[in-house]
Order: C-alpha cells, then structure tokens, then sequence
C-alpha cells in the first residue's frame, strides 16, 4: 500500500510538470461490437481523458460515410478528485447505423487543443450480412440478434398505408405506417427515415405510446400500432417513389430452441425470454402525381389546393386619414395551408397598405390537415372617402371535385373621415415631398373689378372685332378707287371733262336761275346755252368752240343716244339761239319752264351717255 | 319701337352691371369678415347672372379654398387665368392650391424651344391676341391707304417705314391668336371635383380600374359615352369616370 502511494507521488511529481508544460489530455477510442450486423447500430466511444477533458473541444471524426450512417451522439462526464489532484473523463459516444458490408477501418479520431493535436489509434470493423452477436450495453435489456433459423418476416412487418396511389400536385396524401407483430415488441426505433423526395412532409404528432389494434390477417391475430403518420404534398408531377421506412425492433423471444449446450441449457427455460433486435423496413411504393389542369385555371391562382373558405372583417367602420385600420383575412380549410401565399388585396391605390402579420393553427387529425391561416393587414388610408373594400378573392382547386373554385369574402364598407392633422392652412399631400410653401397661405381677395362682362362673350366674336376686320378692307378698296379716278382725272382729259360735265351744267343753270329772276332775257338764254353746250362738249370731249348741231348730232347718234332724247336737246339749243336774238320781253315764268327744259333735257342725256 | 327696345336693353345691362357690382362688393364684405360660404354664394350669383371677370373667379377660388373645397378653388383659380394668364396672383395662389392635390401627375419634360414657344404663345390671353391681331390689321390698312393717297408725301413715306415691320408684327400676333382659338376649340380641361374618383379602363363600373384620382386634379377632356368622359392626365394616362366627377374649366 505504501508502496502505491509511492509510485503515484512519482507519478505526480512527473506529471506537474507536464500539465504545466502542455495539455493534459490522453484519447482513446473504441468501438461497442464487432462484428456488426447490416442495419444495426453500433457505437463509436471516444473518451477524452485528463486534467484538460472538460474544457478540450469535440474531437473530429474521420469519414465514415462509406459505410456507417451517422445517428447521434451522446457524452458522459465524469469528474474526480483524488489528492487534491482532478482526473476527468469525457466520453462521446457516436451512434452510427452500419450500411454496408465488408471490412473497415475507422481512421485516426483527432482532437486539437491548445495547438496539440492528439490522435487514436484506428479501429477496424466487420460488418457482416447477418446480424452479429452483440454484448450490448450496461443497463439495457440484451437484445441479441435474430438467429438464423427463425424467420420473423411473417410475424413481424412494416406496412405503409396510402389514402390513395393517385394524387394531385399539392394535394395532401396522408401516409400511415402500420406495425404489425404477432411477437412482442418491447421497444423500436426508426433508423432510417424515408427523405420523401419530391414531397414536402408535414408530420402528424403521435402519442408517447402507440395504441395497438388487433387485426386478422390470412386466419392470424395481429398487434397493429401506428407508428408514423405524415402528410405528403407533393411538389411535382409525376410517378414518385416513397423510399421506404426501415425501424429497429427489439422483439422479445421464448426460448423454445434446444441445446445440448450446458450454458445454453441454462437459460433453456420456458419462462425465460430473451430480446432480438431485428430491422424491418417497409417497401417501397410508388404514387402518381397528376398535375393541375391547366383547363380553367383562374388567373389569380395561387398554388391552393383542398378546399377552403374564406372570411374578412375590419376592426372598425369609420378610419381617420392617416390611421391605422386591420384588415382581418381568414382562410380555414383543409389543404396545403402551411404554404398558402397571402391573399392580393386590390385596395385602393390610396391606400397604404403593410406586409400581413400570418398566424396560423393547424391540426393533423384523422387522416386531414385543416385548420386555418390568419392574415393581418395593417392599412392606412391616405385620403377621404367612402369606400367599399372589394371582396378579397382565393382561387383554389377542388381535388374532389377536380375543378378550381373561389371563395370570396363580402365587401366590406369603410368610411375615411378626414384626420386633424389635414387641417392647416396648407397641407401639402402625404405622397409629395417638395411642399415648399408650408405656413404659407393665399393671396387676399382682389378689391375692385374690372368691368364684368357676359360669360362667353369674347372680343374675337364681337361686331366690333369683324368691323375691324372687314372695314380696312373696304376702305383700301374704296381708296384704290378714288385714287384710281384721280389718275384717271390727271391723265385723261375726254374722262375729267365728262366727270366735270355735270357739275358745271350745273352751276350755268344755277347761274341762268338767278338771271331769270333779274329778267335779264338775253343773258338768261346765253348762259342757258352754255350749260347745254358745255355738258355735250364735254361729255364728248369736242371743243366748244364752233360746235355744230349737226356735228352734235352725228356724235350723239355714233354713241347710241336715242334720237328722241338728241331731239330734245337739239330743240332746246335751237330755242336758246332763237330767243337770244329774238326781240321783245321775255316772261320769268318762261324763263324759269326754260331751266326746267333744259335741265330735263340735260338729265336725259347724262342718263343715257 | 325700336329705340324703346333699345332703351330697354340698355337699361337691363346697366341694371346687371349694377346688380353685379354690388354682389361683388358684398362677397368681398363677406370674406373679409371670414364668412367665406357667403362670399362664395354672392360670387356664385354674378356668375349665374351671366357675367364674370377675372378677379370675380379668382376671388372665389379663394373662398372656397378658404372652404377647403380645393376643387372647386382650382377649376376658379384656372377660370382665373384664362381671362388674365399674366395675373401674378392667380398663379401664385392656384400654385399654392395644386401642393394639396393628393396625386401628382409627372408632367413629361419639354424641351427648350418646344417650352419657349409654347410659353411666348401663352404669354397674352386670347382677348388681348385678338385685340392685338385687329388693332395692327387696321394699321396696316391705315398704312397702306396713306400710301397711296399721300403719294409722295410725308405720310407716304413714314407708311413706306411701317409697312413691313407692322405686317411682321401683325403675323406674329395672328399665329398666337389664331393658335389659341385652335386650342381652345380642341382642347377641353376640367377640374376633378369628387373627392375621389376612380378612373376605369372603359364607360361603364364594372370596368377595370386603372386609377384613382382625388380633388383638384387638371384632366383633359376627349370623348364621352353617356354620363362617362373619357379623360387624358398630363403624363398620358387615359381612362373614363362619371362626368359628374368634373368641372370644365
């Protein structure tokens, strides 16, 4: 005993300094069985030991895909003071699932601390078709493999249970996997989970402890337990393969076998069982997916398919501008409500509306996945009104009824009041950002008027305004006349004496008016008879002088005078010769019938020449 | 008789002057006590009456936008500046009005010259381009009567002088004139004076919305379908509402 202490004061005093100098580690790892059998599970113990255990990291395992599947891990401690001095322990136990046969090396396990980098030794193992015989573990029942000679597949099987082979894309397929057994099954455990590719799996809780049924298959009583429920919905068309499920069972077995084995024969008991672990696995299935038909397909469809309702409320009628009000969308139902999008709200485009908060409550029960999936919309109108939410709509498909169908909710009324904060002088809009004229206010009223004038009433429709267009015109025109009788009164003379033929017969006249007042007869005659031959010479451009009435004839007759009317004039010149030269005193009643001759005779002529 | 009727006439029109007068007068009473619905009504009354000016529509424009009634202030204040463009009051306070218009509609940039012309075409108002465009019409004529009655003489040659700048100057204001007539028999605006109303793709309610617009917004106006209108915004947007919406400026 002394002798003991001894050493390990040795052993301490050799130690101190190394702690001090480096970790304080030692590795090791082991392996639980070997061989082991296809499927079963074995362990991986790493264990971490010395003064630095608890505070070394995890050691890294070396790959072992290629043969083990990887299950867990689970660590013990343990932790010791002897002396003052602390030993501790760390143990890692790696639960792996063996997967293939053959000889195999598990590599160095390494575990780097403080800069050192401890490795184990490599272990090798054998993995065997047929389940090997294992110790098992301390404290658990010692489940030893089946033996070769009892078949357990007819007593003891997986069945996976389809609602139906023939779904739609995103219709929920419910998968049950029943156990059935006619042997006891103390514990069982699922090693390999299908990874349902193509699907996406939602799992239906399960109870601690499964209840068992009894069912009668070809004439035998089995134990039948649920031990896996799941909802598929499947993500694509197609024919898709359920890969299947595989559980380990402990199965608790009579003995009934003989031996002449002396330490067999010891537990060759008929009360006396022992476990058998046994793998099972389901086979495989296939399900057709059928996609949606693209026949009637609603335009706002959204992925929905099962069969929904759909409901809406708002938590108040009359919002202010500017104030929050909520929407409340509720789709209940059962189908793929997990991934069902929030509905489009077609809002007015005033309305600011807030990305939905989602609830949802969802229950796996009998074979269906319902509940139902709350939509919250925080919305804030912008401007008054009032205003009727349209329904909001969720186009699904029927996998049933094979058909798409909506569900609409009502319309929902909602008044918007104008909020206080609209009330300043000028409010510039909510949506603008360039409100310079804030504080500002208008303009005051003008004070005085212009002249009012008719509504419609414009300058360009006045009289006023075609006077001023039409009048220049005119005007222009009737100055180009006039200056054009000008030219013409400047250069032509046969025109000028004709314009001026009238006016100075007159004036003579006038002038032989007034002498026939004085009795002046001679005179009177005189004048009257310039006037007659002034206004034929002109008119005719002859000179006066020497004017012939047979001249004058022949030059009215050339112009198409009417000989009446030459007549006429001819007889009036006559008289004034006759009478200027005639003896005796001439009434100024003659006289003035005279004039009127004349200047009848005159008016004659102008008319026609 | 007819000097009777004229009489008559006469004395009607001096009698609605009057009457218009005295409305304005009392609506400006009105609003400077801050009883702007009473002010808007006796505005209301002249217009009813047939008469108007600018001052009158900008006048009302300030009081309904004393009101809050930003619609009705606008399409004033837009009447406003039809018959006196070059009011600065007019602008300052319709600007004012169109910050509270809740949507703002992008007008698409123009270019220099295109804003240039269309700015120097706008610079006077239609009475004024039309007075103008008259006025220089008789002048030129005056011109070219002295021409050629003075021949020779002073006026003559001073009409020689004028004639070419008068007849430049005279087409210069009968394109603006003549372009504003073809504008305003063209084109329509309106004043939106629901306080929101929705735009649909065609005539009818069950119509696809397209947009929504809200009071005070300037749209102009093209065809119409029983009691829709089909309406352009300045960035193009076209869409129907019920004319019950709008307001012709």
């Amino acid at each position: 005993m002394k002798y003991v202490r001894f050493l390990w004061l040795i052993s301490l005093v050799v130690a101190l300094p190394i702690a001090v100098r480096a970790a304080d580690i030692r590795i090791q790892a082991s392996v639980d069985a070997t061989p082991i059998g296809l499927q079963e599970q074995f362990t991986l113990s790493v264990e971490v030991t010395g003064s630095d255990a608890t505070s070394a990291p995890e050691p890294v395992l070396p790959a072992m895909d290629a043969f083990a599947a990887y299950a867990g891990v689970s660590t013990s401690q343990n932790i010791q003071f002897i002396n003052g001095r602390m030993s501790a322990s760390k143990t890692y136990n790696y639960a792996f699932v063996a997967r293939a046969v053959g000889r195999y090396e598990i590599g160095p396990v390494k575990l780097t601390y403080k800069g050192e980098t401890f490795t184990t030794a490599p272990i090798q193992i054998e993995i065997v078709q047929q389940s090997a015989p294992s110790p098992g573990a301390p404290g658990r029942p010692n489940p030893s493999p089946a033996e070769p000679g009892v078949d357990l597949s007819k007593s003891l099987f997986l069945r996976t249970v389809l609602e139906r082979r023939k779904v739609f894309q995103n219709e929920p397929l419910v998968v049950t996997y029943k156990i059935y057994t006619r042997v006891t099954v103390t514990s069982y455990g699922i090693s390999q989970l299908p990874n349902y590719s193509g699907f996406w799996a939602e799992d239906f809780p399960m109870p601690q402890q499964p209840r068992t049924l009894q069912e009668v298959i070809d004439g035998q009583r089995f134990l039948v337990a649920e031990i896996k429920k799941v909802a598929l919905f499947p993500q694509s068309a197609g024919k898709n393969t359920l890969a299947p499920l595989e559980i380990q069972c402990d199965v608790q077995m009579q003995n009934r076998k003989r031996s002449r084995d002396l330490f067999d024969s010891f537990f060759d008991d008929p009360f006396l069982t022992r476990t058998v672990r046994q793998a099972v696995s389901s086979s495989p299935l296939d399900v057709e997916v059928e996609a949606l038909p693209a026949q009637g397909k609603p335009a706002d469809f959204s992925g929905a398919v099962g069969s929904y309702s759909i409901a809406a409320s708002l938590n108040r009628d009359v919002v202010k501008t500017n104030e929050a009000v909520t929407l409340k969308v509720v789709v209940s139902g059962s189908g793929n409500l997990r991934v069902l999008p929030a509905p489009v709200l077609d809002l007015p485009s005033d309305f600011e509306v807030y990305d939905p908060k989602i609830d949802q409550s969802i229950k796996y029960e009998n074979n269906r996945v319902s509940g139902s999936k709350t939509f919250e919309y925080v919305m804030v109108p912008r401007s008054p009104g009032d205003i009727e939410l349209k329904p909001v709509r969720l186009s699904y498909f029927d996998p049933r009824e094979r058909a798409y169908k909506t569900a609409s909710t009502r319309a929902l009324p909602l008044a918007v009041t104008k909020g206080a904060e609209d009330v300043g002088a000028v409010s510039g809009g909510i949506s603008k950002e360039d409100v310079r004229l804030i504080g500002q206010d208008i303009r005051f009223i003008a004070a005085t008027a212009a002249p009012f004038q008719s509504i419609g009433a414009a300058f360009h429709r006045s009289p006023l305004f075609y006077a001023m267009g039409i009048g220049p015109v005119l005007a222009l025109g009737m100055a180009v006349l006039y200056r054009r009788h000008q030219e013409k009164l400047s250069t032509n003379v046969a025109y000028a004496r004709s314009r001026r033929a009238g006016r100075l017969a007159t004036q003579y006249l006038r002038n032989s008016r007034k002498l026939a007042g004085k009795s002046d007869g001679k005179a009177f005659y005189a004048e009257v008879q310039r006037a007659l031959m002034s206004f034929v010479g002109n008119k005719l451009n002859l000179a006066e002088a020497g004017l012939v009435t047979d001249q004058l004839a022949a030059a009215l007759g050339e112009r198409r005078v009417p000989s009446e009317v030459i007549n006429a004039y001819l007889n009036c010149l006559q008289a004034c010769d006759f009478k200027r030269f005639a003896p005796g005193q001439i009434s100024d009643k003659e006289m003035h019938d005279f004039v009127e001759q004349a200047e009848h005779a005159i008016d004659n002529l102008e008319r026609v020449l | 008789m007819i000097r009777t009727l004229c009489m008559f006439a006469l004395l009607t029109t001096t009698a609605i002057a009057d009457e218009a007068s005295t409305l304005f007068e009392q609506g400006n009473r009105a609003y400077e006590a801050g009883r702007y619905a009473e002010a808007a009504a006796s505005y209301e009354k002249i217009i009813a009456a047939g008469r108007e000016n600018w001052q009158l529509y900008y006048n009302l424009g300030n009081a309904y936008f004393k009101q809050r009634q930003l619609g009705r202030a606008i399409l004033n204040y837009e009447r406003a500046r039809l018959l006196n463009p070059e009011n600065e009051d007019v602008r300052f306070n319709l600007e004012l009005a169109n910050l509270s218009v809740i949507d703002r509609v992008p007008v698409p940039p123009r270019s220099l010259i295109v804003g240039l012309l269309e700015d120097s075409l706008h610079a006077i108002n239609l009475r004024t381009a039309a007075m103008v465009t008259a006025g220089l019409w008789v002048l030129l004529f005056a011109i070219l009567i002295a021409r050629l009655l003075a021949r020779g003489g002073m006026f003559h040659r001073l009409g020689q002088r004028l004639l070419w700048p008068g007849l430049t100057l005279w087409l210069v204001f009968a394109a603006v004139f003549g372009w504003q007539l073809y504008e305003k028999s063209s084109y329509e605006y309106a004043i939106v004076l629901a306080s929101r109303v929705v735009a649909t793709s065609a005539p009818s309610p069950e119509a696809t919305e397209v947009f929504t617009l809200h009071e005070g917004v300037r749209v102009q106006l093209e065809s119409t379908s029983g009691d829709y209108r089909r309406i352009r915004l300045a960035d193009g947007k076209v869409g129907w509402m019920p004319q019950s919406a709008l307001a012709r400026i």
